[in-house]
């Protein structure tokens, strides 16, 4: 304790340098900690996704059609709760590029529970008494100026009965969608009415959601449904929901690796930096050093006096860092949910700082340690 | 005295602790520094000597009672002790009113009385030395390369 002093003038020698060192190292650590954030977020997320939801897709691909005839079957699979038939259609509004996704659905009962929506009530009911009925997502009707009431026509490349390609909707309510893979511009309508009225691919649906009894039986629920469907003309690769958004990351890369890379790589550029900071700082101080060896500080106490000043610049610039990353949360938790900074990456995060302010200052420090009294103090 | 290269520098080097004899023994006060390891020598010195450079070489960014107290870091001295003895030394070099000045803010005269009473703050029987020395003229102390005060 009594060296602090010392070691804060020591830090506040050179205001500007020690601000650069503090700010470089506070920006690497925002970087850290945004990132490292964002893989909780992820993470996050992924085990939101529910593991009771199976979507049944054709193994060819998933823009493959199969027939409405294989609800059934998939209906007596031991497990299987709720099967709803889905269809996606993409149509615009007013203009080519205000693309909307139409979800058609079957509204059977409890048709809710295979899927990730939250529908009020009232308006779920209404959008069961009439066929052209239609919801749409908050944030769509928002975009679009969309009010309960409204007649909706949506531009589309399918055509229906009377050879037109605008299908008109009556809008009877909104929803939300938890699930934040599935995109938010998409208006849910009712399966029965759109197969009806299309000209092509009648009998047809995109995939089917199942949901499963028990969460822990959707691995086997969803084995058994390949195995119905194995060797016939229309095989089925049946996943789940959380599959699948595992998948879809996976698809982006190895997030957890890109991570780590980036980190190391600005922790490497960091250190570098850091050190030859320290270097010229230590130059400088040649002669305040030897004055302090000549009252008998001893090497040791001189090199943990340097390592001590660094270690205290660098642990403070990562809090800094990592309390900017953590105000930046709110802002960015618009576009990724759950982003979040456990104490273990706060930790995790100021021991490497740590170790980067003593790894940065170790060879300096020794050569402080080590400056000869007498040569020092003639500037030799 | 001596001409220049004759080892003036050299030999104070080398009785004030700062350097080490590449041959034969350095004995001091009794003690043979030449044997020392580099921590007892600093502890030696710590304990002997006092230095005042003819650059004064005190520490610019610490204020001046900070720059006396710094070779009782090294003692077991309490916080408050430490105080009590800085204040007695800036006493005695008539800078009391001065301690908590930078260097850069004191006279060359005020910096070399700093030095002083940095160099005599850990051994008493310097400070007594120091004392008398002062009462007789306040103004013309110490003036040479590094005088040691034991």
């Amino acid at each position: 304790m009594k060296y602090l002093p010392l070691v804060w003038f020591g830090i506040w020698r050179k205001p500007g340098r020690t601000v650069l060192i503090f700010l470089q190292v506070a920006v690497a650590f925002t970087l850290f900690g945004v990132l490292q954030g964002l893989k909780t977020g992820v993470d996050h997320a992924i085990s939101d996704t529910r593991a009771d939801l199976l979507l049944v897709f054709s193994r060819l691909s998933r823009g493959e059609p199969l027939p409405l005839a294989t609800l059934n079957q998939i209906k007596t699979v031991p497990g299987v709760r709720v099967a709803i038939p889905v269809d996606l259609f993409g149509g615009t509004y007013q203009r080519p590029t205000q693309w909307v996704l139409m979800v058609a659905i079957t509204p059977d009962k409890d048709w809710t529970s295979a899927f990730t929506f939250e529908i009020p009530p009232a308006y779920l009911a209404a959008f069961q008494t009439s066929r052209t009925a239609a919801l749409a997502t908050e944030e769509i009707a928002t975009k679009y100026g969309w009010k309960v009431g409204d007649r909706i026509p949506l531009e589309s490349t399918i055509a229906n009965s009377d050879g037109s390609t605008v299908w008109t909707f009556h809008l009877v309510g909104l929803f939300h969608d938890s699930d934040i893979g599935g995109g938010t511009e998409k208006i849910l309508i009712q399966y029965p009415y759109f197969d009806e009225a299309r000209l092509t691919h009648k009998g047809t649906v995109n995939h089917l959601n199942v949901a499963v009894q028990d969460p822990r039986m959707a691995f086997a629920v969803a084995d058994e449904i390949d195995r119905r469907f194995a060797n016939s003309a229309n095989e089925t690769r049946t996943q789940s929901l959380r599959e699948l958004a595992q998948l879809n990351m996976q698809s982006i890369g190895d997030l957890n690796f890109l991570i780590r890379a980036i980190v190391a790589a600005v922790l490497v550029a960091l250190l570098f930096a850091t050190a030859s900071m320290m270097m010229q700082s230590l130059r400088e101080r040649t002669p305040e050093l030897a004055v302090l060896k000549t009252l008998g500080f001893t090497d040791r106490a001189v090199f943990l006096l340097i390592l001590t000043e660094a270690t205290a610049v660098c642990a403070t610039a990562a809090l800094f860092g990592l309390v900017l990353a953590m105000v930046a949360f709110p802002l960015a938790s618009k576009f990724i949910p759950g982003l979040s900074m456990p104490p273990i990456v706060v930790g995790v995060g100021i021991a490497l700082a740590a170790l980067v302010g003593l790894v940065s200052a170790a060879v300096p420090a020794m050569g402080a340690a080590r400056i000869q009294i007498a040569a020092a103090l003639a500037n030799r | 005295m001596g001409p220049s290269g004759s080892g003036k520098t050299t030999l104070l080097n080398l009785i004030g602790g700062l350097d080490r004899p590449s041959t034969g023994q350095l004995t001091v006060a009794g003690e043979r520094l030449d044997q020392m390891s580099g921590a007892d020598l600093a502890h030696w010195r710590a304990r002997h000597i006092g230095f005042v450079f003819q650059l004064y070489n005190l520490m610019p960014t610490i204020s001046a009672e900070r720059n006396v107290e710094l070779p009782l870091l090294l003692t077991l001295l309490s916080s408050r002790e430490r105080m009590v003895k800085v204040a007695a030394a800036l006493e005695l070099v008539g800078l009391l009113d001065r301690g908590k000045h930078q260097p850069g803010e004191l006279s060359g005269g005020q910096q070399q009385r700093v030095a002083i009473a940095r160099a005599i703050i850990a051994d008493p029987k310097a400070a007594e030395v120091a004392s008398r020395q002062l009462h007789i003229d306040k103004g013309q102390l110490v003036d040479g390369s590094a005088s040691a005060a034991a």
